[in-house]
């Protein structure tokens, strides 16, 4: 099956890191597109006071330079391994995780989505979300919800 | 089981309207045709001279309910006796009762007078008067201070279960706070309204009395406070500042540190923490992403910083303006008090940061390149956003801090500065940056927060009404005064006020503790010999912030900064965090000791 578009979602951290070598390995082989995805993920609001709504946004905000910086980040990282500027792109979402991967796959016709183990680098706040459904059940709903391959690394 | 229940109901709502019926029967008075009047006034109170309010009171005469007048009849205006419902009067909120009742001529002097007391957790009793002063022929006087003994029954068992529990729901994370206080406020009058109908045992408290014990001093302080830090975030001065942090260190990792320390401690003593730092922690994270080293390099200086630099003033920190309030303690107060001490703890804080992570800052990937980009970048994406508004803001935001400093001349709330500058600053944004005023309300003000403060002032004043505060406030008094370690009893309680509430505070939600820990430290401020200078509020005040510190959940300000760090690729662990956290509580703890207890007494 040829590879034509990868998408790498990612958020900077070290199993994201290993991700992103991973998707541009690839990406080299196959001569694929390759697309650094950052979402913008509020969730651990809630935990804040009073919900944390009343911050959203400032919160979405500071998250969007983050996010510009990781990704940009991954894409020098691509080019310094070899990879044309032209192959690889950025872009960022807002909204829940899986949902956002999904619609990004969708809207660029991915045939491989790789992503980072979710619980092989989630802090205290992440673990503590993830727990609620179980990182198995996170990852197998993950898998379901994209709708095309997924490789979790 | 389907019909018992509504067997139940029915037979609830039968007995309801009989005791209604009862309650509602008009008192048949007769007047003697020539009488002595007999007034008897003074006040219910604590041991400690607290007011005790809505206790009902009878006057026995001669083992007969006497009726009480409650105004008497007036020729020239033509108006009747008027006499109290149920032969009963309620002693007002300063604790404050007369009754009037009238006696057949001549009798006053050898009648058997007694005053009964009936109130929901005090025990009821009868309190024989002797020797009422006579004033003129046929009017008597005679004051009586009553001092109710406590009664602990199903209304103080119910309210420490409710307390209790709504601490646990708020720890466990098992209900969202506002709405764990909301229950268990709403739980409280429910049981007090309908079981207490039934059994007095279950009367908590009234509703009125639940009001009053919401103190609107802190819910308006908070709602301007927010307005006013909404209105200046979108001048996006706070980023800027950081930008210029950066600027300023030229490359320097550990001068950008140090000046990000005190930029946090100083906006923190005056806007609330957690927008300080959910606003400064993405600049920071891009700073140390570009700069290759961690971000909680310089991430947890800041957070430190930030729940150190909120204990300095009074609207620094949510337990602050709660203190600053039940105490009624003036801005500049806190700022003798506590700004000293901060400072002093914000140098201790610089100096252990700097055996932390100096060697690590060496490793910055540092080319003049790379600081270049690094500052284009910033300067590109932190900008302040519109100068005017920012102008103006910057005025207005003067103005409060003088309306702060001054209130306690102008005997002002607080909270009255807050909210004239929070209005100016509004009308301001409206007018310069078309600001939608009902999005502006209904998003820049936590509503759940301050929602969240109220349920829970009614909570623990169904605690204090019940007095479960007062018997934990004995017990602490206790303590202080058992002479352990041969120190004195005002030396033990500052020592174990801030160490039990920075404790407290690294472990639950601060502002609960703070709420309940303000009437128990209003008790041991009085019982306790040679307690001066408001000293265990200032020990309250420096244990409940920064005890913020210890944990990554101590305070909500650590919570956003790892939320964003997480989601910037930077996860933090309980243990990690508590690595660093933890021995800056102590350090700063041992600091705020020392100063309380041997520099505190002798410049105040």
């Amino acid at each position: 099956m040829a590879i034509n578009t990868i998408i790498c979602a990612t958020k900077g951290s070290k199993g994201c890191k290993i991700a992103e070598d991973k998707a541009i390995e690839i990406a080299k082989e196959n001569n694929s597109k390759l697309i650094f995805l950052y979402v913008i993920d509020t969730k651990f609001m809630e935990k804040a006071r009073g919900g944390g709504g009343w911050a959203k946004d400032d919160a979405v905000s500071g998250l969007k330079n983050i996010g510009g910086v990781i990704i940009d980040i991954a894409k020098e990282k691509a080019i310094e391994m070899g990879m044309s500027p032209d192959d690889v792109l950025t872009e960022e979402r807002n909204g829940d995780i899986a949902s956002q991967i999904k619609n990004s796959a969708e809207e660029h016709n991915a045939d491989l989505v790789v992503i980072g183990h979710p619980e092989s680098d989630a802090g205290f706040l992440e673990r503590h979300l993830i727990s609620k459904e179980g990182t198995e059940s996170f990852v197998k709903r993950l898998k379901e919800k994209i709708g095309c391959e997924v490789m979790i690394v | 089981m389907k019909i018992i229940l509504p067997v139940i109901l029915l037979l609830l709502i039968f007995s309801s309207f009989i005791s209604a019926e009862n309650h509602n029967q008009e008192t048949q008075v007769e007047i003697p045709g020539e009488y002595d009047k007999v007034v008897l006034t003074g006040k219910t109170q604590s041991f400690h001279g607290e007011p005790i309010h809505e206790t009902k009171i009878k006057i026995i005469v001669n083992g007969k309910e006497q009726p009480i007048i409650t105004r008497e009849a007036n020729k020239e205006l033509g108006t009747e006796v008027e006499f109290a419902d149920n032969n009963e009067v309620v002693s007002a909120s300063d604790g404050e009762y007369t009754a009037i009742i009238y006696l057949p001529k001549n009798t006053a002097e050898k009648a058997d007078i007694k005053i009964h007391i009936e109130k929901p957790t005090y025990k009821s009793r009868e309190i024989e008067i002797k020797g009422i002063t006579k004033i003129t022929d046929g009017e008597y006087i005679h004051y009586k201070d009553i001092t109710p003994e406590r009664h602990i029954g199903a209304a103080f068992y119910i309210s420490a279960i409710i307390l209790i529990l709504i601490y646990i729901l708020i720890s466990f994370e098992i209900l969202h706070r506002t709405l764990a206080a909301l229950l268990g406020a709403s739980v409280l009058l429910f049981i007090s309204y309908v079981f207490g109908h039934f059994n007095t045992d279950f009367y908590i408290l009234s509703f009125e009395n639940a009001k009053n014990y919401i103190d609107f001093n802190v819910i308006y302080l908070l709602m301007g406070m927010m307005l006013i830090v909404g209105v200046m975030k979108r001048t996006g001065i706070f980023q800027w500042m950081a930008f210029k942090s950066y600027q300023a260190a030229k490359g320097d990792i550990w001068k950008l540190a140090v000046i990000l320390m005190i930029v946090t401690a100083f906006v923190s003593a005056f806007l609330d923490n957690v927008t300080t730092m959910l606003l400064l922690t993405p600049v920071t994270i891009e700073i140390a992403l570009i700069l290759r080293i961690s971000p909680w390099s310089l991430l947890m200086p800041l957070v430190l910083a930030s729940n150190i630099g909120g204990t300095a003033t009074l609207i620094g920190d949510p337990p602050n303006i709660m203190i600053g309030s039940f105490a009624k303690l003036t801005f500049m107060d806190f700022v003798i008090a506590l700004t000293p001490v901060v400072i002093i703890c914000m140098v201790a804080l610089i100096i252990m940061m700097k055996f932390k992570y100096g060697k690590y800052y060496k490793k910055a990937n540092l080319t003049p390149e790379n600081i270049e980009k690094l500052l284009i970048r910033l300067e590109k994406e932190y900008k302040i956003t519109n100068h005017a508004l920012l102008n103006h803001s910057l005025v207005i935001l003067i103005f409060v801090v003088i309306l702060f400093i001054l209130h306690g001349t102008f005997h002002m709330e607080p909270s009255i500065a807050a909210l004239i500058g929070a209005s100016l600053l509004m009308i301001i944004a409206v007018v310069m940056d078309k600001v939608d005023v009902a999005h502006m309300i209904e998003r820049e003000i936590e509503w759940p927060t301050l929602v969240f403060f109220m349920m829970l002032f009614i909570v623990v004043g169904a605690a204090v009404e019940t007095g479960l505060i007062q018997l934990i406030a004995t017990w602490v008094a206790n303590v202080s005064s058992s002479g352990l370690g041969g120190l004195a009893p005002v030396v033990l309680a500052v020592i174990l006020i801030i160490w039990v509430s920075a404790i407290m505070s690294a472990i639950v939600d601060n502002i609960p503790f703070t709420a309940t820990m303000l009437p128990i430290v209003a008790y041991l401020s009085q019982v306790i010999p040679n307690v001066e200078a408001n000293i265990l509020w200032w020990a309250l005040a420096l244990g409940a912030c920064f005890g913020g510190n210890g944990t990554l959940i101590g305070a909500s300000a650590n919570i956003v900064t790892a939320g964003i760090a997480e989601k910037g690729g930077h996860p933090i662990t309980f243990i990690d965090f508590m690595k660093v956290g933890f021995p800056v509580m102590i350090v700063t703890l041992i600091i705020s000791t020392i100063w309380m207890l041997f520099v505190f007494p002798h410049i105040m």
